[in-house]
C-alpha cells in the first residue's frame, strides 16, 4: 500500500503514541480490506457515545486514548448518549450510570470533539458535494451519501475515532466513483399508491436489497426532507447499504444517466412491505407513549410539529427527541410545547437511552428505524405515521 | 503435522485448543467481556468460553463496539489466544491489533471440514509465511 511521508512518520511514532495506534490501525484495515492508500477526510462522526452501548469495554479503551494524549485532526461531532444532561434525574439514571457517561463524554471532549451528541451531524458541519468524510451512524452515512453527495463509508464506531485522530480513511469504497454507480433497480411504481409510510418503504428495501447501490424510483411516496430522513434511517437498520441513489434526489442521480436497463431490478410488492412491516410493528391496545425523533428532529419538522399543536389541546404522552443545539436555536416554540405537555428531550434518543425508565413499555413511533431496535430491546411497538401520532396525542380544545 | 496456509492480519504465535464455530459471532452482546462466555442465545456456542482458545469462525458480525468487547476480553485475561476467520472485517481485525491477539484469515482449505473442537492448534502469523498447524494426518 502507498504511504505518504506523513504518514510514514505517523507509523513511526513521530506524533505521539496515539498517532501511531490510530496509524497502525487504518492502515491494517486498508490492508485488509485492499485500500490502494490513505486519503484526507474533512470531517468526523463517531457513534457508540451512550454508556449503555459501549460499557466498560468502550470506557476503558476512551481513557486510555485520553491518556495517550489523542486528539482529533479534522473537526469531529458525536452520537447522542445515554440520557439528557439536564434531565438525567427525570430520565432516572443511577449514580453510577451518570458518572460513566459523563467520563465517557468527557473523554470526547478531550480530544477535541465537539459535544453534538445527535446522530443528525450534517445540521452542525454540512459538508460540501464530493468531500471525503468518515462517519459512522449509519443514518447519517446514507443521507451524507445520498443526498449531500458527500462520500463515507459505513465506519464503525472505533475505526472513525482513529480516523479522525490521523485525519485520514482508506481510499475504497464509496470514496471511489466506480462504486457509486446504482448495482439494483428498486422499483416502487406497486407501492407508492398504496400510502404506507416512507420509514416502512425504507427499512422494506433494506430488508429485499441488503447491500450494494441501490437507484430508486419513482420516489413520489418522499414528499419531503423529513420523509427521506426517516427513509434513509429504516434503510440503515435494515440492511448493510451505505448509500442510496433516489431518482430526482440525490445530486449524482441527477447528474448521470444510468442505464437502467442493464441493471438487475426488483419490484417492491404490497406483501413484501406487509411482510416486513410484521417485524417490527404490532397493533397495541395500550400507547404508554408516542415518540418522535429518530433520526433527531431538525428546526424545520420541529416548526412544523408546532405548527400541528399549537391550538390544539395534548390528550396523550408525546415526547421528542433532539439535540441540545436546535432546542437553543428554537427555546421559545419547546417552551411552549413543554408547557402543553409534550415532553422533549435532548443528548440522547429513544434507542440508546433506557425509556423503561420513562415509564414505557408499549410505544409507538413514526421511525421506522426505532421500532426495529425497540422491539429487539423487548418493547411492544405500533409503527405509525407522524401525522397519526399528532393526531392521537391531540384533540380540539372544548 | 498438517499445515494450512493463512494470510496474517496481526502477527504473533499462538498454540491452544480450537473452539469453532460455523455461525459468525457478535462480540458486542454476544460475549461477556469480563469472562470470555458466549452468552448470545441459540448461539451453537452458547455457554462456552473464549478463553486461552484459538476461535474459529468466519467474520464478526453485529456492533462495532464489538472490538472494545475484545480488549476487555484482553484485559480481564479471557481473550482467545488467537483468531482464525475466513474473512476478516474491521470489527476483529481492530479488536485483535488493540488487544494484541493474532490474527489470520483466508485458510486455503475448508478449516470447519478438517479442524474439530479442543483439537491442539498451532497459530504462526508471521508476515511473509503465516499458516496454521495442526498435529492429525
Amino acid at each position: 500500500m502507498f504511504l505518504s511521508r506523513e504518514e510514514e512518520l505517523m507509523l513511526d511514532g513521530e506524533f505521539g503514541e496515539a498517532v501511531e495506534l490510530a496509524a497502525r490501525v487504518v492502515v491494517k484495515v486498508a490492508e485488509v480490506l485492499g485500500a490502494s492508500r490513505l486519503m484526507p477526510i474533512k470531517s468526523a462522526h463517531i457513534s457508540g457515545i451512550s454508556y449503555k452501548n459501549i460499557g466498560d469495554a468502550g470506557l476503558e479503551f476512551l481513557k486510555e486514548l485520553t491518556e495517550k494524549n489523542a486528539h482529533f485532526r479534522v473537526p469531529t461531532t458525536i452520537n447522542p448518549a445515554g440520557f439528557d444532561f439536564n434531565k438525567w434525574q427525570k430520565m432516572k439514571i443511577d449514580d453510577k450510570f451518570f458518572i460513566k457517561q459523563c467520563e465517557i463524554v468527557n473523554s470526547f471532549s478531550k480530544m477535541g470533539a465537539r459535544i453534538t451528541l445527535s446522530c443528525i451531524p450534517y445540521t452542525f458541519n454540512k459538508p460540501a458535494f464530493g468531500d471525503h468524510i468518515a462517519w459512522s451512524e449509519s443514518n447519517a452515512v446514507l443521507y451524507a451519501n445520498s443526498i449531500i453527495g458527500a462520500r463515507t463509508n459505513r465506519e464503525g464506531g472505533p475505526l472513525a475515532i482513529f480516523e479522525a485522530i490521523i485525519g485520514r480513511a482508506p481510499y475504497m469504497g464509496l470514496h471511489l466513483t466506480v462504486n457509486r454507480q446504482p448495482n439494483i433497480y428498486v422499483d416502487f411504481t406497486e407501492v407508492v399508491k398504496v400510502g404506507f409510510s416512507p420509514s416502512l418503504l425504507g427499512y422494506t428495501l433494506g430488508v429485499l436489497v441488503k447491500n450494494g447501490v441501490p437507484f430508486v424510483k419513482p420516489t413520489s411516496f418522499l414528499t419531503n426532507i423529513e420523509d427521506i430522513k426517516l427513509f434513509l434511517a429504516a434503510v440503515g437498520a435494515s440492511s448493510s447499504i451505505a448509500m442510496v441513489l433516489l431518482d430526482k434526489y440525490s445530486p449524482e442521480a441527477k447528474l448521470n444517466r444510468y442505464k437502467l436497463e442493464t441493471l438487475e431490478k426488483i419490484t417492491v410488492s404490497i406483501s413484501d412491505v406487509e411482510m416486513s412491516k410484521e417485524k417490527i410493528s404490532k397493533a397495541l391496545d395500550n400507547i404508554d407513549a408516542f415518540l418522535i425523533g429518530c433520526p433527531h428532529l431538525s428546526c424545520d419538522e420541529i416548526r412544523k410539529i408546532y405548527l400541528f399543536l399549537e391550538n390544539r389541546r395534548i390528550i396523550r404522552r408525546l415526547i421528542l427527541f433532539t439535540s441540545r443545539d436546535i432546542i437553543e436555536k428554537n427555546k421559545s416554540m419547546l417552551e411552549r410545547l413543554e408547557k402543553s405537555g409534550v415532553e422533549i428531550y435532548a443528548d440522547t434518543c429513544m434507542v440508546v437511552s433506557e425509556i423503561a425508565n420513562l415509564g414505557l413499555k408499549n410505544v409507538a413511533v413514526d421511525s421506522a428505524k426505532a421500532a426495529y431496535y425497540l422491539t429487539s430491546q423487548g418493547y411492544n411497538v405500533s409503527l405509525l405515521n407522524r401525522k397519526d401520532i399528532l393526531e392521537s396525542v391531540s384533540g380540539d380544545y372544548p | 503435522m498438517k499445515f494450512i496456509k493463512v494470510r496474517a492480519i496481526v502477527e504473533g504465535y499462538a498454540e491452544g485448543p480450537a473452539l469453532i464455530s460455523k455461525e459468525p459471532i457478535s462480540f458486542y452482546g454476544g460475549i461477556d467481556p469480563r469472562t470470555g462466555v458466549i452468552r448470545e442465545k441459540g448461539h451453537p456456542l452458547e455457554g462456552k468460553t473464549v478463553k486461552n482458545t484459538i476461535l474459529i469462525f468466519p467474520y464478526g458480525k453485529g456492533s462495532t463496539v464489538g472490538s472494545y468487547v475484545l480488549l476487555s476480553l484482553a484485559k480481564h485475561g479471557v481473550a482467545p489466544k488467537a483468531i482464525v476467520n475466513l474473512e476478516s472485517e474491521p470489527i476483529i481485525v481492530i479488536g485483535c491489533l488493540l488487544a494484541k491477539i493474532p490474527l489470520v484469515d483466508k485458510p486455503q482449505e475448508d478449516v470447519f471440514k478438517i479442524l474439530n473442537d479442543n483439537e491442539n492448534v498451532k497459530v504462526i502469523a508471521n508476515k511473509e509465511n503465516a499458516y496454521i498447524c495442526i498435529e492429525k494426518r
